[in-house]
């Protein structure tokens, strides 16, 4: 008969395996972190939009969104969302915080300075941050597993 | 563990069963998984993966909600706030005896 130590041991490795296991699923290709990125990158544009078509392009975002979170549920049977509790929070309120301010420099930009090519610029410097923002958060979160 | 071991402040006996260990494991780090993807994560069988759901879903541990996708009905899995307490504890609780450290009640 095995004691409670080796099988609080036992208990703890298998808990470990199955983290390591999810670590090993939750692969994400390029072209999921280019998803991410053009969503922000988007969102940071639309106020280079005249009126009508800015609320189609948040009303494609928002749709964008929902394909994402499908795309992730088909691809890997789970839902892991941005702002999980957990080490990935160092990158996920930095990037709100970041990307708050681009959005609100690109609206000055185009709606108060009226140069909506500012807020192109800003629109392709944002899908420069959403992808490596998202490359990073990967990264923590496998790491985050796997040091479990 | 035998029934006449000490209780550990924190230790839940719904979660000695590894599977059942496993699945909290996985759920404390997504929003949700689906019920295929936690029986292949933990090596179980369709009827082993039902089993513990059912246990864990009857303690408030975890919700279970069907959707359809694909033309298929499936289950996807979510921890509960209990859950995660209660996973949490356990985990902590294991981790006292390991250590050595823990405490009978």
């Amino acid at each position: 008969m095995s004691t409670p130590k080796e099988e609080a041991l036992l208990a703890l490795a298998a808990k470990g395996e199955v983290e390591q296991n999810l670590a090993n699923l939750s692969f994400c290709p390029p072209s999921r972190h280019a998803a991410f990125a053009a969503v922000v990158a988007a969102l940071v544009g639309t106020p280079a939009f005249p009126q009508p078509l800015r609320f189609t392009a948040l009303a494609l975002i928002i749709a964008s969104v929902y394909l994402i979170v499908r795309w992730d549920k088909r691809r890997l049977g789970v839902f892991i969302r941005g702002d999980r509790r957990g080490k990935t929070r160092m990158v996920t309120f930095p990037m709100l915080v970041l990307l708050s301010g681009l959005y609100l420099t690109s609206y000055y930009f185009s709606i108060v300075r009226k140069e909506p090519g500012i807020s192109l610029a800003l629109a392709a410097l944002t899908f420069i941050i959403g992808y490596l923002g998202s490359v990073l958060w990967q990264h923590i979160f496998v790491r985050e597993l796997n040091a479990c | 563990m035998p029934a006449s071991a000490t209780i550990i402040v924190g230790f839940e006996p719904l979660l000695q069963a590894a599977a059942r260990l496993q699945v909290m494991a996985v759920l404390v780090q997504v929003e949700q998984a689906e019920f295929a993807r936690l029986k292949e994560l933990t090596s179980t069988s369709d009827s082993v993966m039902s089993k513990h759901l059912s246990a864990l879903a009857d303690a408030g541990l975890i919700k279970l909600t069907k959707a359809t996708a694909d033309g298929r009905q499936r289950t996807w899995v979510s921890v509960t706030r209990t859950g995660r307490k209660m996973f949490h504890n356990h985990v902590a609780a294991l981790q006292r005896i390991v250590a050595g450290a823990a405490d009978p009640i």
